[in-house]
């Protein structure tokens, strides 16, 4: 091989040479058979090198980050289950203060006629309620559920949501009453 | 309540190209650190480290121009400080070693040559083994010299320097 040539070779072979420079090198590596050997040599070497570095971590099937998609399942049985809980309260509540329900005032959670009723149950004794914490927020819609808003910054890890973000859902219940659906917007 | 006027809105983090990325960069910088003397344990919770730094980043506004060559750089700098406080850990044993199909004289002369490329690789000082392998892994000289903080003709020189110690070690 000619001594000269080595380094631009590598470079050549990584496509790190301007045009004439690359030109020339192709010229040269044509005409000497040192050169076309030591370019093969190189380029199973390259093949070898990658092969060594993929085998170095084996096929172990580990890793992270997923703060999207935790966030989004968090997000979910969260807010079914913020919700429920909030809609069973309500239920003992109206129950208690307006068995019709037909007058009640505007509640916290309401549902449109299309949306099976509660069942009727049992009016709840007089209970201390502890205030409900304000990771989410149920709000009255005039549509089928209830609309579920999360703020995501509260409720997640630090970093794993940007400040201020809000998951908002529409939560649908079922014949029974039990929540059967919830849909991101 | 003060979010029942609020507007409904959920924030993407950042448009999921953080996602994007480490699907696409997690197993090339996985091999960088193992090739760089990080154990394989060790090795996914820089990766996680560097997708968390990458977000920061991209929330930040932070430079998008050369993301590949700043993921690696921090996950450089990320090893060669865990380095720094557990002491410099040579390169570990391959974890699977390749295994060529067709005939036993092939496999073993495949074998062969794997362990004295293993033997040859050991033998670099640091920053050649790290040029070598973020080449194998596509990066540009200038990408690798950003990774490195070093001169674009350094990391020529490095890689030539490496390549004759491999191919000395490998062809005997």
């Amino acid at each position: 091989m000619c001594d000269t040539m080595r380094s631009r070779l590598i470079a050549w072979i990584d496509g790190e040479l301007e045009n004439d420079e690359s030109a020339a090198v192709a010229d040269h590596v044509a005409q000497c058979w040192e050169c076309a050997r030591e370019v093969r040599n190189i380029r199973a070497l390259s093949r070898d090198i990658a092969e060594f570095c993929v085998s170095s971590v084996g096929s172990k099937p580990r890793r992270y980050w997923i703060p999207a998609a935790i966030a989004a399942a968090a997000a979910i049985v969260l807010a079914t289950g913020l919700v429920w809980t909030r809609v069973q309260q309500q239920t003992n509540v109206v129950t208690t203060k307006q068995p019709t329900r037909q007058s009640a005032a505007p509640l916290l959670v309401a549902r449109n006629a299309a949306t099976p009723d509660v069942p009727p149950v049992k009016p709840a004794p007089a209970r201390r309620r502890t205030p409900p914490r304000p990771a989410a927020t149920v709000t009255e819609v005039g549509k089928p559920g209830v609309t579920v808003v999360i703020p995501l910054d509260e409720v997640l890890p630090v970093g794993a949501a940007p400040p201020g973000a809000l998951l908002v859902g529409n939560l649908t219940f079922d014949a029974g009453g039990q929540p059967s659906r919830i849909q991101l917007q | 309540m003060a979010s029942q006027s609020q507007p409904i809105v959920i924030a993407p983090t950042d448009d999921g190209e953080t996602d994007r990325l480490f699907r696409e960069w997690r197993k090339p910088l996985e091999r960088f650190l193992v090739c760089s003397g990080i154990t394989s344990d060790g090795a996914p919770d820089i990766v996680q480290e560097v997708f968390l730094r990458l977000h920061q980043h991209v929330q930040a506004g932070g430079e998008r121009d050369n993301l590949r060559a700043w993921v690696f750089r921090v996950a450089h700098n990320l090893a060669v400080n865990g380095q720094k406080r557990k002491g410099h850990s040579p390169l570990n044993g391959v974890e699977e070693m390749p295994c060529a199909d067709g005939d036993p004289e092939r496999i073993f002369f495949k074998k062969d040559r794997f362990r004295r490329l293993h033997a040859a690789m050991k033998e670099l000082s640091p920053v050649e083994r790290e040029c070598i392998v973020l080449r194998s892994e596509g990066l540009r000289y200038r990408e690798i010299a950003a990774v490195l903080e070093i001169g674009t003709s350094t990391v020529a020189d490095h890689l030539e320097r490496a390549l004759r110690k491999l191919e000395e070690k490998c062809n005997v």
